[in-house]
């Protein structure tokens, strides 16, 4: 139909948007370092050049037969380029609204749009690409696509954590780790917290595995309706996405003024007990389903009774799996702030003295004070104003990657172990 | 007296009844009267240990019956005591509450409207980020990546989400934060923009793995099928797994959007904490405040109406989320259902 050498058009079309790509990121370098370069009138006119291209393009599309079907993403690209062209067009001198501190204009606004309109024409070249070739090719596009997308999260990951390490790891030595701070001699220590946060860990993981676990085998190996897993499931559910400060507040209104009235270790265990209760029930759920039947029917056929089958075979053939999940939650938890900030922790308190040498050898009151936690000490540094202390921040930051990354690798460690072993 | 009532009227049962009963007892007692009764707590467990030595079995029963309630109970709890301190900071003037542009705890006017504004962006941005590469790189884990590199990438995107927020938060504070204000060339610390690049990361874990188990229980055939017709692998994801897994894709997607709507620490330490409307509202690089970050940073010195206002914002967070995972949960068991029939 229109133009006789469509593939001609649509090379050109290709071109014209890595161009207008390229051109952008410059636009965008440029006025990262000279805020100002340039004027309303000129980002007016980019607009109307980009919603005119704009047209071009989804003319094209309609006009050419031989284009292979897109899909929905064509027009959400389209959709999002003209929505940067009307806001360059309506909008030309919103950036000069604000002053910096030095008096310069900066264009927010227009800087902005330019940074995620060269991403996004970047991303439609991509797109375009993928249109453009023959399926095996589109494969490649699309592999490249995810990899990618799976390779950035890791990288930030990756950066994280090394930044960390890099930074913490001149401040960590011996005393740092098995001391509390020492004002009078200028020494820095972190033992409470690291003292604190285990302590945190070890009651929240009483208190939620008995009761996560036996949910899950009353589900698996009791519950016969339907309708008891899916309020179970459903609850553990809703428990798990709830945001951690409303557990904070929960502990706020419910369990302090239940407990002493003040904040207490206690507290913050139980309420790190119930997020830690979901993935536990639906960790266990899952390892106990995948027991397979014949166990069952093996035990019940020697005349053992449901619950003897259940405590000598069910959950023993069952155990590394829920440990597994157990570590894992444990992981999350660990450095949970928002719940314990206001019903468990204070900064500066030393730590918790559950046992002596001498009698009474177990110390209950000590469930009843204040202790320090690693996530919260992090937060303090942050809250007192980073400037000091920073080195300090760090460090506290990499001993509580390192924590995590301890239960991580355990629980992982554990799962692949059993994995190979076990024999169904 | 017909059988199935017999039945259900042995000893048995009724031990089982008891044990649950004076367990919901010392419970009830303790939300009720504010303290731990210890010789009521004494008895329930001289009951439920007798009970173990002379019926094992149905008391076990019992107890599990009674763990699996936890679950629920703990739920319920949440709801009632922050409608119990959240509700009348809603009954005053319920419109103004929600939708008003004024925070100011020292001439007592409280509405949430900058903060629900602010979650609503800071939860918008970090979606942009999040479902694109979090559904992309569940396609490439369920369906690209061979099996030694699946093995090693799923417990590597879960990290993502097991390091503590507030770390994420101080990286966040101390790399991108100033990153972006030299960039950008902007006058202020924490903005809008920054906690949501920090939130997105953190969302996408959630949407990945949801994504990866909706894309892997779609059954094998169906895909083998399209292959079996010559097509290539891509287009066989493309027209016939992506649409089969699409509704678990959506319930992932809600998840993550009620991660980022519920995190905490990160944006409390990113973010502005300006509880006023950005002027003009799109502008993503004023300082601001979130649902979250307003209770995680006024919470310790609120008092009187301040505090009443902060649990309703808590109140209002809740009731959001919990929508939010109920209605992906249902998208979810549709799913499933589908394919139990089909």
């Amino acid at each position: 139909m229109f133009p006789p050498n469509d593939k001609l058009l649509r090379r050109g079309m290709m071109g014209l948007w890595l161009l207008v790509s390229a051109g952008f990121l410059a636009l965008s370098g440029l006025l990262a370092t000279n805020p100002g370069a340039i004027s309303a009138g000129i980002i007016r006119m980019l607009g109307g050049v980009l919603v005119g291209l704009i047209g071009l393009t989804v003319l094209t599309y309609f006009l050419i037969e031989s284009y292979q079907p897109p899909g929905g993403h064509f027009l959400f690209a389209v959709f999002l380029l003209a929505l940067a062209g009307v806001v360059f067009l309506l909008f030309p001198d919103q950036g000069v609204v604000l002053s910096n501190l030095d008096g310069n204009i900066t264009p927010k606004l227009a800087n902005l749009s330019l940074f995620l309109i060269a991403t996004f024409a970047s991303l439609w070249n991509g797109l375009l690409y993928y249109w453009e070739n023959p399926a095996h090719n589109r494969e490649l596009s699309v592999q490249y696509f995810t990899w990618l997308s799976v390779l950035i999260p890791l990288g930030v990951l990756f950066f994280f954590i090394t930044y960390t390490v890099i930074e913490g790891q001149s401040v960590i030595d011996w005393y740092f780790i098995s001391s509390a701070s020492d004002i009078l001699r200028g020494k820095v220590g972190i033992f409470p917290a690291i003292a604190g946060t285990f302590s945190l860990i070890v009651g929240a993981t009483v208190f939620a595995v008995p009761l996560g676990v036996g949910a899950a085998v009353f589900l698996t190996e009791y519950a016969k309706r339907g309708w008891i897993k899916q309020f179970v499931g459903v609850t553990a559910d809703c428990l798990w996405s709830t945001p951690s400060i409303v557990f904070g507040l929960f502990g706020y209104v419910f369990l302090v003024p239940r407990i002493t009235g003040h904040s207490t270790l206690l507290a913050g265990q139980i309420v790190l007990a119930a997020m830690l209760l979901p993935l536990t029930i639906a960790t266990s759920t899952e390892a106990l389903t995948s027991v397979p039947d014949e166990f069952r029917h093996g035990s019940l056929a020697l005349g053992a009774s449901r619950w003897w089958t259940i405590r000598k075979v069910v959950l023993p053939s069952s155990v590394p799996s829920i440990v597994t999940g157990i570590l894992l939650g444990i992981g999350r938890i660990a450095g949970e702030t928002a719940p314990i900030m206001l019903i468990a922790v204070a900064s500066g308190t030393s730590a918790p003295k559950f046992f002596s040498a001498s009698a009474p050898f177990f110390h209950v009151d000590a469930l009843f004070r204040e202790v320090d936690a690693l996530p919260y000490r992090l937060y303090a540094i942050y809250k007192a104003g980073v400037g000091g202390s920073i080195k300090e921040a760090w460090g506290t930051a990499l001993v509580l990657i390192v924590l995590v990354l301890m239960f991580y690798a355990l629980g992982i460690t554990v799962r692949s172990y059993y994995r190979r072993k076990r024999g169904w | 007296m017909s059988e199935r009532l017999k039945d259900a009227l042995n000893l048995r049962f009724l031990l089982g009844a008891t044990v649950v009963a004076s367990f919901t007892l010392l419970f009830v007692f303790f939300v009720l009267f504010q303290s731990f009764n210890f010789y009521l707590f004494l008895i329930v467990l001289f009951g439920t240990v007798t009970g173990w030595v002379l019926y094992e079995d149905s008391t076990a029963k019992a107890l599990l019956f009674a763990a699996s309630t936890s679950a629920g109970t703990i739920l319920v709890l949440i709801a009632v005591f922050l409608f119990i301190r959240g509700f009348p900071a809603f009954q005053g003037e319920p419109l103004f509450f929600i939708t008003g542009s004024t925070w100011h705890v020292y001439r007592d006017i409280y509405s949430l409207g900058p903060m629900i504004w602010g979650s609503m962006v800071v939860t918008f941005g970090a979606t942009l980020i999040a479902a694109p590469m979090g559904i992309s790189a569940a396609i490439f884990i369920g369906k690209f990546a061979p099996g030694w590199l699946r093995s090693f990438l799923k417990p590597a995107i879960e990290l993502l989400a097991g390091i503590p927020s507030v770390v994420y938060g101080f990286i966040g504070f101390v790399l991108l934060n100033r990153a972006i204000m030299n960039y950008f060339d902007i006058a202020n610390m924490g903005q809008y923009f920054a906690p949501a690049i920090i939130l997105g990361f953190m969302a996408l874990p959630t949407i990945t793995s949801v994504a990866e188990d909706a894309i892997d229980a779609v059954p094998e055939h169906l895909e083998k099928g399209a292959l079996a017709l010559g097509v290539t692998k891509w287009q066989a994801i493309k027209e016939v797994t992506l649409p089969s897994a699409s509704s678990g894709i959506m319930a992932s997607l809600i998840l993550g959007i009620g991660r980022a709507l519920g995190e905490t620490m990160a944006v409390t330490m990113m973010i502005g904490h300006k509880t006023a409307f950005p002027n003009p509202l799109y502008d993503i690089f004023e300082p601001g405040e979130t649902l979250t970050s307003l209770i995680a940073s006024q919470i310790g010195e609120a008092s009187g109406e301040a505090t009443e206002a902060l649990m309703g914002a808590g109140l209002l967070l809740f009731f959001v989320v919990l929508v939010l995972s109920v209605a992906s949960r249902v998208i979810q068991s549709r799913l499933q259902r589908r394919f139990k029939r089909g």
